[in-house]
């Protein structure tokens, strides 16, 4: 006896359901790499980010307490900006104040830098136990506290 | 509203406080642009890329000198300077400046 041939709609619905089925596991393994990267790149980004706010304090210790040199000044100039310039293009989720602390301690780093004895008030040389350094040191602890937060809040 | 492009119209190297360290301090800004403006209320906008960087003694100098220079409040300060830049961080640096001159304003 002939078997009775299914119906064009019978055919039909299980196609559907497992192409819905493929979309929706698709969207979250995808929404899942996303995140993965975003993370990953975050931890790598405040890697290189703490490394630089180091190398920048190396090199504004060595400022004020050598001549005044305005290769330095630029150069701290520009490294400060870059670096507040990274925080800010950090990958964000949908909270745009996400970063506003290390923000604003990168501001704090820079104005503890080249808010005082910079440039033109740079007259005479600073010992390193000046409290111009100290402010600095400080500062840059607090940048590097900061930007530890943001990695440490991006594992969570 | 009068534009003014710092690279263009002032310079990529903005350096120092005082004018007496050249063309390009933050005093020397202040005289050229913001005081003028302010004194005349005439509104002007600030493009601030293009520049290599600020220190924060030029900054606190043009813009919070501007204000203690022309007692103007920092509300009225922001009706006539508005300021363009593609970096968050510098222009709340530079609120951060007014304001504060602001405040000193009023408590002395």
């Amino acid at each position: 006896m002939a078997e009775p041939a299914l119906s064009a709609g019978g055919a039909i619905w299980p196609s559907i359901g497992i192409a819905i089925g493929w979309y929706v596991v698709h969207r979250f393994a995808l929404a899942r790499e996303r995140a993965r990267f975003r993370k990953d790149s975050i931890a790598k980004e405040i890697t290189d980010l703490c490394a630089s706010a180091s190398s920048i304090l190396e090199k504004a210790v060595a400022y004020h307490c050598t001549e005044r040199d305005t290769v330095k000044e630029r150069d701290l100039n520009h490294s400060l900006r870059r670096i507040a310039l990274r925080i800010e293009y950090l990958p964000r989720n949908k909270d745009i104040l996400e970063y506003n602390d290390a923000l604003n301690a990168a501001i704090a780093y820079k104005q503890a830098i080249t808010g005082i004895h910079f440039e033109d008030e740079h007259t005479s040389l600073l010992k390193p136990d000046d409290t111009v350094i100290a402010e600095i040191q400080l500062a840059a602890y607090n940048l590097e506290t900061e930007l530890l937060k943001v990695r440490s809040k991006t594992f969570q | 509203m009068k534009q003014i492009n710092v690279a263009k119209d002032f310079t990529k190297f903005p350096s120092g406080r005082y004018m007496r360290s050249g063309n390009t301090s933050g005093e020397a800004f202040r005289e050229k642009f913001l005081v003028p403006a302010l004194r005349s209320r005439q509104e002007i906008e600030i493009d601030l890329d293009g520049v290599l960087g600020y220190g924060s003694s030029f900054l606190e100098e043009a813009f919070g000198g501007s204000v203690r220079a022309t007692k103007v409040s920092p509300e009225e300060f922001f009706r006539v300077v508005h300021l363009k830049s593609s970096s968050a961080t510098l222009v709340s640096e530079i609120r951060q400046y007014v304001k504060d001159a602001g405040r000193r304003l009023i408590h002395g």
